[in-house]
């Protein structure tokens, strides 16, 4: 499963190392890091668990859906954040899962003045 | 690592911590993005980068031995707002064959603008590609989850302002950014197929070819390309063995030359991709820039002259330093090859070190000192000459390094009047010219200093305060 971390901007190097090392420690890992602040995190549920014990101790919140999202995010992380959202919503993982968008020739994308 | 980037990176391996810089160019009329747009593009590219990390990760588990994880991505986004309207900008003369006339016109009008509006105008940089690279090194320097900076940064651009394509690479040694056009894309079959593009698009930013053949463009099996210049033997042209690749098709898959187009190998099998192997000093020669004068192997310099420095992966450096002072301008003559100015405040023997997205350079100070004197004496073949010792102090028996020049066949070192055993010095052949490392004699007299003095066939050191060791 994947989750987001969201750093807090007045954690200390202790707080982040103490977040990296509980993300290593339960075998997870970072998949994508989302600005200054956030971080989608590969892991199980008990790493998750794990995370949101830093809640306030480096980390500002663990969010899997809307409702973690804490309350005083900032507007940049929180339009990030709300993209991955996009990326975990069902709507979207259908639209992923048609097997017509692979297998396409990039022939149709092809014609400008760049690499196509 | 070092948040500053060198624009202009000559080669643009996906290796790293690469950050997507994600430049939204917003305007009037039908240029408006909604923020449900803007969301739901970032979403697409977060998960075209995503792929990518999942084609790393499936890469480098099957390398024997495997791969340690070499390559993530990051995303950061700017909004730019324009007054531009799109209708002035002119329609493409053909739409299904855009000219370079066509981006020119169309695209450059907007993307010029929008690099103004996020600070980088043109009369500061007036190269489009130096004020891309700079846009992106921009983004770098807030450190990003956990305090990391990212080792290199592209720009996409995402726009519904005209474009003269809905999905393009301008890939280095061109300006080196993308741009997605959603009204062109969502006009197209790549509706809803945005992920694939951008993660296709991002493999060109890091120098992996097309291997398709499409009625305008056709990919080239003998066109050399990433760091390593492998052919693009992928490439279907001609071609019935090729396999399904990310640079072919809409595949999530991975040919065996894309990884080596991204400049992932592990030749010597060590787990860690040659290209991240720490950078290491081998050589120095320095350069007099007033006479042009260079001396392989120099170890002495004034202010202000041109230190080269050789090694491995030296083409990825940063910041180079000398005696911990960042050097004023630094730039690549080849990959293995450096060259950065001395600094005026620099005085006396100090270590010369850089830093690359493997960080700081693997280098002992034995290997990376280097003299900063005014004036340089000039390059000598007479007498040696004594800069230092290392250490200055210590008891008999002591192995000391004795830095200087011409230091080649020593006949006599002497401590004081006590000669030192020179029975151990490896043979004249291999010996270095800017160093010995000796033994300490017994102590002509008790603790004190006392003067080094290496002779040769060529004469006698003279003494100073930096040729005396101190018996403890």
């Amino acid at each position: 499963m994947s989750f987001l971390a969201i750093m807090d901007s007045a954690a200390t190097d202790a707080q982040q190392a103490a977040v990296l090392n509980t993300i290593d420690d339960a075998g997870g890992k970072i998949a994508l890091r989302l600005g200054a602040h956030g971080a989608v995190v590969d892991g199980d549920q008990a790493l998750s668990d794990s995370l949101a014990g830093l809640v306030g101790d480096g980390l500002t919140g663990v969010v899997s859906s809307e409702a973690d999202i804490p309350a005083d995010l900032d507007e940049s992380t929180l339009v990030l954040v709300n993209a991955w959202l996009i990326t975990q919503s069902p709507a979207f993982l259908a639209e992923m899962a048609d097997p017509a968008r692979l297998g396409q020739s990039w022939a149709s994308l092809e014609s400008g003045v760049g690499e196509l | 690592l070092t948040s500053i980037l060198a624009p202009g990176l000559p080669l643009r391996p996906m290796i790293g911590l690469l950050l997507a810089d994600v430049v939204f160019v917003d305007g009037p009329d039908s240029a408006a993005m909604t923020d449900q747009e803007r969301g739901r593009a970032l979403a697409f590219i977060i998960k075209g980068l995503t792929h990518l990390s999942e084609l790393h990760e499936g890469w480098r588990a099957h390398q024997q031995p495997p791969v340690s994880t070499s390559c993530s991505f990051a995303v950061t986004f700017d909004l730019v707002s324009l007054d531009l309207p799109p209708a002035s900008l002119p329609a493409v003369s053909n739409p299904k064959k855009p000219t370079v006339d066509d981006f020119n016109a169309i695209d450059c009008v907007w993307i010029d603008a929008a690099v103004d509006a996020l600070g980088q105008t043109k009369a500061a940089i007036p190269d489009r590609k130096a004020r891309i690279a700079e846009l992106a090194a921009d983004a770098t320097t807030v450190a990003l989850f956990a305090g990391f900076n990212p080792a290199d940064a592209f720009v996409i651009f995402v726009t519904k302002y005209p474009c003269h394509w809905m999905g393009y690479t301008r890939p280095y040694p061109l300006e080196g950014f993308s741009t997605l056009c959603p009204p062109m894309l969502d006009a197209s079959e790549w509706k809803n197929r945005y992920d694939l593009v951008a993660a296709h698009e991002t493999g060109h930013i890091f120098q992996a070819p097309d291997e398709y053949v499409a009625e305008n463009l056709t990919c080239d099996p003998t066109v050399k390309s990433g760091p390593f210049g492998v052919v693009n033997s992928n490439c279907e042209l001609g071609n019935p063995t090729g396999v399904k690749c990310l640079m072919k098709r809409s595949d999530l898959e991975l040919c065996s030359q894309t990884p080596l187009h991204w400049g992932w190998t592990d030749d010597d099998h060590d787990g860690t991709l040659d290209l991240l192997a720490p950078a290491t000093i081998d050589s120095f020669t320095v350069v007099n820039p007033r006479l042009q004068v260079e001396e392989p192997d120099g170890r002495v310099a004034e202010p202000g002259w041109t230190v080269i420095i050789k090694g491995r992966n030296v083409w990825d450096a940063r910041l180079v330093t000398f005696g911990g002072v960042v050097s004023p301008h630094m730039w690549l003559r080849a990959l293995d090859e450096l060259a950065a100015t001395i600094p005026d405040e620099v005085s006396g023997i100090v270590n010369v070190a850089f830093t690359t997205r493997a960080g700081p350079a693997n280098a002992t100070f034995e290997q990376s000192w280097i003299l900063v004197t005014q004036p340089a004496p000039p390059p000598n073949n007479g007498p040696p000459e004594v800069f230092g010792l290392i250490p200055q102090r210590g008891t008999p028996g002591t192995n000391v390094k004795i830095l200087g020049a011409s230091l080649v066949g020593p006949t006599r070192i002497t401590f004081g009047h006590v000669e030192a055993n020179l029975s151990s010095l490896p043979p004249e052949e291999v010996q270095d010219p800017h160093q010995i490392e000796i033994a300490v004699p017994l102590a002509p007299q008790g603790p004190g200093p006392v003067p080094v003095i290496v002779t040769t066939a060529r004469g006698s050191s003279t003494p100073s305060i930096f040729s005396s060791f101190t018996y403890s």
